[in-house]
């Protein structure tokens, strides 16, 4: 009797092909499959760490005394042409930033007062300062940092990146995300646009459920959950005997990894479970949504097979508050501590070098200030929004460390030197993980789309 | 190139260039020799393109011959026996009968049928009988509900603006309008031309404005830092790509930077075609203190309620208005204890921050947000306020309930619109000016046609189109058979898919257009083709031989789409409403969705009660920025943009909706209760009435005894009854076969 035959050795007997657990060989025939990597990989996992609402360069890792001189004045034309900014009148003066910089490491990587741990690791840093973007509002600038395209409907990098590669784990998703508040495009920036569905990122929350419909339905215990979970197999194999529809198989696949994801999603979300010395390095607090939590839970994600791990960060807006103890030096003091032990934590673990690390705002700030009263005054400055020249950090995963790579010009208003545009990060990340990026295709209304569009160029300056 | 003479033609001498700098294709390998030759033969024998078949009208072909005349019941099966007689293949052997009531229950109304509902046509199921129920469902009112959704996708409808802020918008009568449309099986010339420009008809209905809601779902970006120029820019892109995605089936979209690279649009032509819709008034409107906000400010209309309504309505807001003066009023008065009141705070901590720094500030520094503060403050404190302030919190809420409804509709600016060429699409680089008008490769514009949108809408419905006919049909031959007779049914183009049965597809079209646009009429001949009642069953061979089900060797069988895996599972479960229409339903969903969009200004998701919380997927709020989770999971699309086919993906994902949901939880729990309430008594009655309200047919002697034997292992570790047949329950409701058409 097939109910009888035990589930496993079904699974291994192989109805449909199905002798291998890998996520990728479960991607049904409808799923649009993965492709191979185009050459031998550097990395297999990234750990991508937004700060939403945009990073003032100028203020952490980009430093321009020229700022000082010209403080309070507007930049000169040569500098500024026809730019638009979304808040701020053209006439706005250069805001001189208030932190000390220093360089660091045997590198001489120049940081900010404002995040010392980061500094302390200059030698394990990358530092990327010609960053430049298409998209100047947060909406717009989280969806092209994301998907390469400023409006809604296109896929995002991880969900690129499990279609193109598929899974390393056989009980959680290829693509997770975690985020400490609400970012301006929603679900978009963690969807699969065109691409099926199979591919979004899964949103992994604090507390008791971590994923949707996680738990059992309520006074569902763990053994009765087993039993109704066999017992479909059981049906579901008398199913795939009669209509020979290798779906069926799949399903049943995709039921035994629900089943796994049901006790290996809790697991890897105790992190009390970590030593105390790791929690301390991190900041973490059991049962926070804390982004130092996110930190430690990336590091959990990436040691259990999870190819793309999206921590975004929200409170890095700062219209105002560029002074202010509680603004966007307490928004560092936040993301400093935890980042630099994540850094020391993965490459402890050896998992640093196949990991690349990338940190980074949908965009930067302006080096002039805003001044947010109607009176045009403010005793708390901040900056707009800013596309044309701001900074990112790497970190592992083939990206040759210690480097500063591009600058700015006297003001830090656009690149000077190799500028590298969201579409080159996406190019190179694409190439560390073995893809080719023009060669990573998919076909959709009549055009083969790819998560670089017509542009994109590897940056061979950042690899080792 | 000069037809007729390759080495007087410049493409020859570019490819045959030993500069690198102008040799095509530039930067790239040279051509091989033999591929050169290829190129100068063409050109030497004149250079002919011959137009891509999809540009030319369809004519209907003769019905082909087939093998076995007796097999074909009417002109589809022609097409397709003919096809697998080429292939060397035999068709499939009919499905079952109970298999064949669920597929075309599920095809018509979206509905699996329950046990009492085809017990007659098991008991004697003749050709009559089998007609006579495709007649019951095409009429039915649930039919509409069905066919509505891969509209609404294409619509891309939904109730709220998408992006920052991603506020809630009324426009559900547009929804119920397309419902209404596919029941009364409007033409579907008049349905295009209603969708595209019911405003501009002489003296529209309301229904005619109500249509043009089409158009008007493009998603709105409210962010205060966008550019309204941009954001409209956008908006009209959204609105000409997806009228060319949903009624040409062309990639129009690839000429908004430059010309096409494959089909025959300039982008001269892109921008020709976006005049259509550049006349139409502005939407968007930046407001708030710091420009920080978007609103909407384009066209809406109210529609019309009962009488009896309107004057409570009327009443309400009287006595708000009246209330309200009131409360003003007293403020003023009050307002002569502030200095006092300010002085006496000095040591009040109970009040907000921004209060007491406030406070804190001299007079002549407080901004007006600061005075607001203070005053907002110090009027909480007195009851003649307060108390007043609840009651017309009450009222508001009384009058927002009793409003009329409104819906947003389309609406062109008066007086003349210049448009442009926007050189590489930027809204920045104006190039040459241009007046409406359609790609010449398509059919003629009839010059009688006035130079707007309704002119576009009447050309795009006119027989003469080549493509809106086979467009139309090839989508709803892939709702009902698994994909479409072009399977990129979103590219008609070069670049797309060629015709599965190119025969069939023009034969179709025409008998489309020839029986008055009718849709129904399509789906008949669909659901009563010998091609369709096949049974779904495919050996190894035939997966070998045909995979994809490509020639339709055996009936179709895949995964249904998100809303009618809920409405099976309601239905199975006995808890569905029938309820038709009308604002969108929330039933449960995670707690705290909505707060995770930004600058969401309704964060609280508002569960619905009673029998709302059981209505059809097609009722479920779409909230662009956080859509209904159990729906996306599979496959929903979350409304952002026009889509033509949705993938059919099969994840963990769903298999822990679908054993977890505690909506599925409640489901299960009611079809145990069902069960148990049947007269029938034993085991095997009641197993088999369950088994059946979840897949339809009865199920097989092995299939039995594994029921039977997960019965006693659940009766073992169940307190109740009812325990061990929910659980048991839980099973029928997550079996591949309930969310699939077989």
């Amino acid at each position: 009797m097939t109910g009888a035959l035990p589930r496993r050795a079904f699974l291994r007997a192989g109805a449909a092909g199905l002798g291998s657990i890998a996520l990728r060989s479960l991607l049904s025939a409808e799923s649009g499959s993965a492709v191979a990597p185009h050459f031998a990989p550097k990395a297999k996992h990234i750990i991508f760490l937004h700060m939403l609402g945009g990073p003032s360069q100028v203020d952490l890792v980009d430093p321009k005394p020229a700022l000082a001189t010209f403080e309070g004045k507007p930049l000169p034309d040569s500098i500024l042409r026809d730019r638009q900014f979304a808040f701020i009148p053209k006439g706005a003066g250069a805001l001189a930033s208030p932190y000390r910089f220093a360089q660091h490491g045997e590198a001489g990587t120049w940081f900010s007062e404002l995040i010392p741990h980061l500094a302390e690791r200059a030698d394990d840093l990358t530092v990327v300062r010609s960053m430049q973007t298409d998209e100047f509002n947060h909406g717009a600038g989280e969806l092209f940092l994301h998907t390469g395209f400023g409006r809604l409907g296109r896929p995002t990098f991880g969900s690129w990146i499990s279609y193109g590669l598929g899974s390393l784990a056989d009980s959680l998703p290829t693509f997770v995300v975690m985020a400490t508040g609400a970012n301006t495009a929603g679900n978009s920036v963690w969807g699969s646009g065109f691409l099926p569905g199979v591919h979004q990122g899964v949103k992994f929350r604090s507390g008791p459920e971590p994923v949707h419909y996680l738990s059992n339905p309520s006074g569902v215990g763990p053994d009765r959950q087993r039993r109704v979970v066999d017992g479909v197999a059981a049906l579901n194999r008398i199913a795939h005997d009669r209509y020979e529809d290798p779906e069926i198989a799949t399903r049943i696949a995709q039921y035994e990894m629900a089943f796994r994801m049901q006790a290996s999603g809790p697991e890897l979300m105790r992190i009390e479970d970590e030593p105390k010395h790791v929690l301390d390095a991190y900041g973490a607090e059991p049962g926070d949504t804390s982004y130092a939590n996110m930190c430690l839970l990336a590091r959990r994600m990436v040691e259990r097979g999870v190819r793309f791990v999206q921590v975004m960060m929200a409170g890095w807006d700062h219209h105002t508050g560029i002074y202010r103890q509680t603004a966007l030096p307490r928004s560092c003091r936040l993301m400093d501590r935890p980042t630099g032990a994540l850094i020391d934590d993965l490459k402890q673990r050896g998992l640093l070098e196949d990991t690349l690390v990338i940190w980074t705002g949908e965009f930067g700030r302006t080096p002039m200030v805003q001044a947010i009263s109607p009176q045009g005054f403010t005793q708390d400055p901040g900056r707009d929004h800013h596309k044309d020249g701001f900074s990112l950090i790497l970190a592992g995963g083939g990206i040759r460390p210690g480097v500063t790579h591009g600058a700015t010009d006297d003001f830090g208003f656009e690149p000077e030197q190799d500028p590298v545009h969201v579409h080159d990060l996406h190019a190179t990340a694409l190439h560390l993980l073995g893809i080719d990026h023009t060669k990573l295709t998919f076909r959709h209304q009549g055009r083969d789309f790819r998560l670089t569009d017509v542009h994109g160029r590897v940056i061979k300056k950042l690899l080792t | 190139m000069a037809p007729g003479f390759p080495a007087a033609s410049a493409l020859i001498a570019r490819i045959r260039t030993d500069d690198p700098t102008r040799r095509m294709p530039l930067g790239g390998d040279p051509l091989t020799e033999e591929q050169m030759q290829l190129l100068e033969a063409w050109i030497a024998a004149g250079a002919r393109f011959d137009s891509h078949w999809a540009y030319e009208k369809p004519t209907q072909p003769p019905l082909p011959p087939v093998s076995d005349a007796g097999w074909s019941r009417n002109p589809i099966d022609r097409f397709i026996l003919n096809r697998l007689d080429k292939a060397g293949l035999e068709p499939s052997g009919p499905a079952e009968p109970a298999v064949l009531m669920r597929r075309l229950h599920l095809d018509l109304v979206g509905l699996p049928p329950s046990p009492d509902q085809i017990d007659g046509f098991l008991a004697d199921p003749t050709e009559a009988a089998y007609r006579e129920t495709v007649e019951e469902l095409l009429a039915s009112p649930q039919f509409g509900e069905h066919w509505a959704r891969h509209w609404l996708d294409l619509g891309r409808y939904a109730d709220s603006n998408g992006y920052h802020h991603d506020d809630l918008r009324e426009v559900w009568p547009y929804r119920d309008w397309v419902i209404r449309a596919f029941n009364d099986d409007m033409p579907f010339d008049r349905f295009t031309i209603e969708q595209l420009a019911g405003d501009l008809i002489e003296e529209p209905s309301l229904d005619q404005l109500i249509a043009t809601g089409f158009n008007r779902n493009t998603p709105m970006n409210g962010a205060g830092g966008s550019k309204v120029d941009e954001v409209r820019n956008g908006m009209l892109v959204d609105r000409m790509n997806t009228t060319a995605t949903v009624w040409l089936g062309t990639t129009l979209g690839c000429a908004q930077c430059h010309t096409h690279k494959y089909d025959p649009f300039t982008i001269e032509e892109y921008y020709r075609f976006y005049a259509y819709f550049d006349t139409g008034v502005n939407e968007t409107v930046l407001h708030g203190g710091g420009n920080t906000r978007k609103y909407y400010v384009g066209a809406k209309i109210d529609l019309p309620i009962a009488p009896a309504r309107m004057s409570r309505y009327a009443a309400t807001r009287a006595q708000h208005e009246f209330l309200k003066a009131v409360i003003d009023q007293a403020a003023i008065e009050a307002i002569a204890d502030l200095a006092e009141w300010m002085e006496q705070q000095g040591a009040n901590r109970d009040l907000r921050p921004i209060v007491t720094s406030a406070l804190a500030k001299r007079p002549v520094d407080r901004t007006e947000s600061d005075s607001n503060a203070i005053r907002d403050a110090f009027l909480e404190t007195r009851p003649e306020i307060v108390e007043p302030r609840k009651e017309l919190e009450q009222l508001a809420e009384r009058m927002r309930a009793l409003a009329p409804p409104t819906v947003l509709v389309m609406a062109d600016k008066r007086g003349p619109v210049q448009s442009y060429v926007l050189e590489r699409g930027q809204i920045g680089s104006r190039g040459k000016a241009v007046a409406p008008g359609t790609p010449a490769a398509l059919h003629a514009l009839d010059p009688a046609l006035p130079r707007n949108r309704l002119g576009l809408a009447k050309w795009i419905a006119s027989p003469e189109n080549p493509l809106t006919a086979r467009v139309t049909v090839n989508r709803l031959w892939a709702e009902v058979f698994g994909r479409g007779i072009v399977a990129s049914g979103e590219d008609f183009g070069r670049q797309g898919d060629a015709p599965s049965h190119p025969g069939l597809l023009d034969w179709l079209a025409v008998e489309f257009v020839e029986k008055d646009w009718s849709v129904k009429n399509i789906i008949r001949l669909m659901v009563t083709s010998t091609a369709y009642r096949q049974s779904s069953r495919r050996s190894a061979k035939l997966l070998e031989s045909d995979p994809g089900n490509q020639l339709l060797s055996a009936g179709p069988r895949f995964r249904l789409a998100a809303e009618a895996i809920r409405d099976a599972i309601l239905s199975a479960s006995g808890l569905l409403s029938l309820k038709m229409g009308g604002p969108p339903v929330h039933p449960p969903q995670p707690k705290g969705l909505w707060r995770e969009i930004s600058g969401v200004a309704n964060p609280d998701y508002p569960t619905s009660t009673g029998e709302d919380r059981h209505r059809r997927g097609i009722y479920t709020i779409v909230r662009r920025g956080a859509p209904y989770p159990s729906l996306t999971t599979f496959d929903a699309s979350p409304r952002e943009a026009c889509v033509a086919v949705r993938p059919r993906t099969n994840s963990p994902l769903q298999a822990l909706t679908l054993l977890n949901d505690p909506a599925n939880a409640e489901a299960a729990s009611a079809l145990a209760n069902l069960v148990l309430g049947t007269a029938a008594k034993s085991d095997r009655e009641r197993l088999v009435y369950a088994f059946r309200r979840a897949v339809t047919r009865a199920p097989t002697g092995v299939e039995l005894q594994e029921l039977r034997r997960l019965l006693d292992e659940f009766r073992g570790i169940s307190e109740s009854e009812a325990e061990a047949w929910t659980s048991l329950a839980r099973i029928l409701l997550n079996l591949d076969e309930t969310i699939t058409k077989s």
